[in-house]
């Protein structure tokens, strides 16, 4: 390389060397103020929730009914556990929809036979158009519960099945794959209850469900899988959750309701259009056009997550499911932020479009590659022979102390306001997990999205399949849960 | 700049370890605590249990020398345990020994407190306590700021009960939140036969949300003439208030109200015309059969299902309605009937 050459070349690795410290500080700087807001919010919410009134919820005449809609696609092996899960709720008048989305295992028979279905001849008033829908049934031996069986159409398209085939003015979606506390929807309702005019959609907690002991669809023992890359996600749901979502909230700027687990409007989501088919994240997407038509409307609304009801789902227990997990998440999020790029920095979509959108763009969107970009520019740095070794390992060693530093923030969350995992012994190695995170996995999600992001733009797209094994130790999923 | 760094890390390394040994040392604490407190109840458990039962009316000695932490508490949460279920002749020991040992005083004194949580904890025991010294600081903390101390305070005097109480519930239900109405028009509902002529006196002046929580309970609670009230209100401006009203005339068995009642079946708000239908059900009226028979038409879903209700209702002669609507050009009236005497016959 000519000297000229390679001068130029040093000064742009030592101008991005710059660039990167200043965008590490912004970076973690914001992740603080998230955790700050977090931390205010939860303790608000534990001391609020100090004479729970569920009870008194569940008794009232004036209690909404529900739909739970259940989207179902190749879930032979959870679904019966996840409809005595909901069967068992603790909520006074609701309904299971379960959308049966074209499967091709014996999902829909074992419904048949499990539930004793009888095909109802009952007419669908189609208010949002869906894929074919071959057939409604409706259990003889449980009133609340009616299976529709349809041609594939993915997710989004059963949820609107759902929606036409659904009665109730508030419904919520579901994850097959997933199981719901008992008093979850008591606790997820209480907004609407309190402010149902502003109320439009409330999100609870997903948690892992890997290594609990589920019973009759109950997870009646919480505990820690064995598998390394499941205790990694337990660490990463409880910080997107308690130190992320609960902060955005807090500020009117929540961007997803995990779609295992959300309370909507009914009213609100037809007149927006229902679930679109067009992301890979059916939720995310919703969510923010949801802001987007309130806001337009000039309309007082609250989009909320609540932290204690509780849902909990497989995460998966492979790298390759896990790639293919986070990949669509991240491309999800590329198309939603892209779809909506008309909201991003416009004071009228208030917070959302002032600071969670452009934080999103700027570090959610971008920070893997600036990242991916950076491990590049120290290698560069060290073959030009300008890399300052131990200011490298210095700044190394603050970036993996603020990692772990955010995670075990989030186990502190946890501990002061939910403290689920009882046994001590779950509780130090979530310790020692928030801090090994730091070392190899996070930096491999990294990767990932960066590959996630090079897809989207080469255009390869794909769900991926599901790999599931059901509600044992040991499991693996693809299911539905934090991002960011 | 590198010391700078240095300085940084530091920092951040004594803060993680100090966060990691707070989590630690908090959950070994908590553990401990919670061992103590279990040991301790059980001890004052087994003392106090035949005082608290109205088995001996002499307090026992044990209990002029409470420890602070953690008698106190738990002697406190035996006593709230208790005093539901106690006779009342116990009860007022009780309560007389919380308020002579400056317990009442002291939960008085925290319904003032700047915590929230501290006032909301002090109306919750009060209420429970019912001490007559209570009412007044009470009423002043159903305008609290915060919902949970204004929903305790009002749950507190819906235990306390009298005339007092019930007024100043009843300005309450006029709360902007929608739960505070709900539990309010619970608490109401409890307070005796004098709530409705009370609620119907103030009906003119609430506003709307009271209004609906209004209809409901009176429907609820009974009352004179309430009848006549409930159908004037089947003329209201607000579909709402029509379809309570409609709801409420099925719910207390108003049975002059049939013609208006199928005349709301027409109404051009679906809410009122499901609430007609189930109420013509609930009334029995045989001859709203063929308007309940054409509402089997209707574009709404809970119209439709309360009609087939309401035929199921009437009998043999709903029952042969429904045979016949099962050949209707309506699909959707044909399905609902279809539907109906199919439960009918599981049922059967």
């Amino acid at each position: 390389m000519s000297p000229g050459m390679s001068a130029f070349l040093a000064e742009v690795v030592t101008g991005y060397n710059h660039f990167i410290l200043v965008y590490f500080i912004l970076i973690n700087a914001g992740y603080l103020a998230i955790f700050l807001l977090s931390l205010r919010a939860l303790w608000r919410f534990v001391k609020r929730s100090f004479f729970p009134d569920y009870e008194k919820i569940r008794a009232s005449d004036l209690t909404p009914p529900i739909s739970l809609l259940v989207p179902a696609h190749n879930e032979a092996r959870n679904i019966v556990e996840s409809i005595h899960s909901l069967l068992r709720l603790n909520y006074g008048d609701y309904e299971i929809v379960v959308i049966n989305d074209g499967s091709t295992d014996n999902t829909l028979p074992l419904l048949i036979e499990r539930f004793a279905l009888k095909r109802s001849s009952e007419p669908v008033r189609v208010l949002l158009d869906t894929e074919e829908i071959r057939g409604v049934y409706r259990s003889l031996s449980h009133a609340n519960l009616v299976v529709v069986d349809k041609v594939q159409g993915g997710k989004s398209d059963a949820l609107n099945a759902g929606l036409n085939i659904s009665r109730y003015p508030l419904f919520c979606s579901i994850d097959a794959d997933s199981l719901i506390e008992e008093n979850a929807l008591l606790r997820l309702v209480k907004p609407f209850i309190e402010s149902p005019q502003e109320t439009v959609a409330a999100g609870g907690i997903v948690r892992v469900a890997n290594g609990c002991k589920v019973v009759d669809g109950r997870v009646v023992q919480v505990g820690l899988p064995k598998s390394r890359i499941a205790v990694m996600q337990v660490v990463e749901y409880l910080r997107a959750f308690l130190a992320g979502r609960a902060g955005w909230s807090a500020i009117q700027a929540l961007m997803i309701i995990s779609g295992a687990f959300g309370l909507y409007r009914k009213q609100e989501i037809l007149e927006i259009g229902g679930y679109s088919k067009d992301t890979d994240t059916e939720d995310a997407e919703l969510v923010v056009r949801l802001h987007k038509a309130m806001a337009e409307a000039g309309r007082r609304y609250r989009i909320i997550f609540i932290p204690d009801p509780v849902c909990w789902t497989e995460v998966p227990e492979t790298w390759s499911v896990l790639i293919r997990q986070r990949s669509r998440w991240h491309r999800g999020l590329m198309q939603t932020l892209w779809m909506y790029r008309g909201m991003f920095m416009r004071r009228r979509y208030g917070t959302l479009g002032t600071v969670a959108m452009p934080w999103f763009v700027v570090f959610e969107l971008l920070g893997p590659v600036v990242e991916v970009l950076g491990y590049i520019s120290i290698s560069l740095a060290w073959w030009l022979g300008i890399l300052d070794r131990s200011f490298v390992v210095l700044f190394l060693i603050v970036a993996f102390a603020v990692g772990a530093l955010l995670s075990v923030g989030a186990l502190l969350l946890e501990e002061i306001a939910f403290r689920r995992y009882p046994r001590f012994r779950d509780l130090l190695r979530l310790l020692a997990y928030g801090f090994l995170e730091n070392f190899g996995f996070r930096q491999f999600l990294t990767f990932v999205k960066v590959k996630a992001l090079l897809d989207i733009l080469l255009r390869r797209r794909g769900w991926g399949r599901m790999d599931r094994r059901g509600f044992e130790p040991g499991d693996s999923g693809d299911g539905d849960g934090p991002r960011s | 700049m590198r010391t700078a760094v240095a300085i940084a890390i530091m920092i951040l390394v004594s803060v993680l370890a100090a966060l990691m040994l707070y989590i630690l040392a908090r959950r070994l604490v908590v553990a401990w605590v919670q061992g103590i407190e279990r040991r301790r109840r059980e001890t004052l458990e087994q003392a106090l249990q035949p005082w608290l039962r109205g088995e001996t009316a002499t307090p026992p000695s044990l209990l002029q020398r409470l420890r602070r932490w953690p008698d106190r508490s738990i002697f406190v949460d035996l006593c709230l345990q208790a005093l539901p279920r106690t006779d009342a002749a116990t009860r007022a020991r009780m309560i007389e020994w919380l308020e002579a040992h400056g317990y009442v005083a002291q939960w008085l004194r925290e319904l003032r407190h700047r915590s929230a949580w501290k006032r909301e904890n002090a109306a919750e025991l009060l209420g429970i306590a019912r001490s007559e010294r209570a009412v007044d600081p009470l009423l002043e903390a159903l305008q609290d700021e915060v919902l949970d101390v204004r929903m305790r305070a009002a749950a507190a005097l819906g235990q306390l009960g009298g005339r007092r109480a019930r007024e100043a519930l009843i300005g309450a239900l006029t709360d902007q939140n929608r739960w505070s109405t709900i539990r309010i028009t619970d608490l109401l509902s409890g307070m005796g036969p004098e709530v409705g002529p009370e609620l119907r006196r103030a009906f003119p002046g609430m506003g709307r949300a009271a209004r609906l929580a209004a209809i409901d309970l009176i429907a609820r609670v009974g009352s004179a003439d309430s009848g006549e009230f409930f159908t004037a209100l089947l003329q209201d401006d607000d579909i709402d208030i029509r379809a309570r009203a409609a709801a409420a005339l099925g719910r207390i068995g108003h049975h002059p109200a049939a013609g208006p009642l199928l005349q709301a079946l027409e109404d051009p708000a679906w809410p009122v015309r499901a609430m007609a239908a189930k109420s013509l059900g609930s009334l029995q009226v045989e001859a709203a059969v063929p308007l309940l028979c054409a509402a089997l038409r209707d574009r709404e879903w809970w119209v439709r299902a309360n009609s087939a209700a309401a035929l199921r209702a009437l009998g043999p002669a709903g029952a042969d309605a429904l045979r016949r609507m099962q050949d209707d050009p309506d699909r959707f009236a044909r399905d609902q009937a279809r539907a109906t005497l199919e439960e009918m016959e599981t049922t059967s």
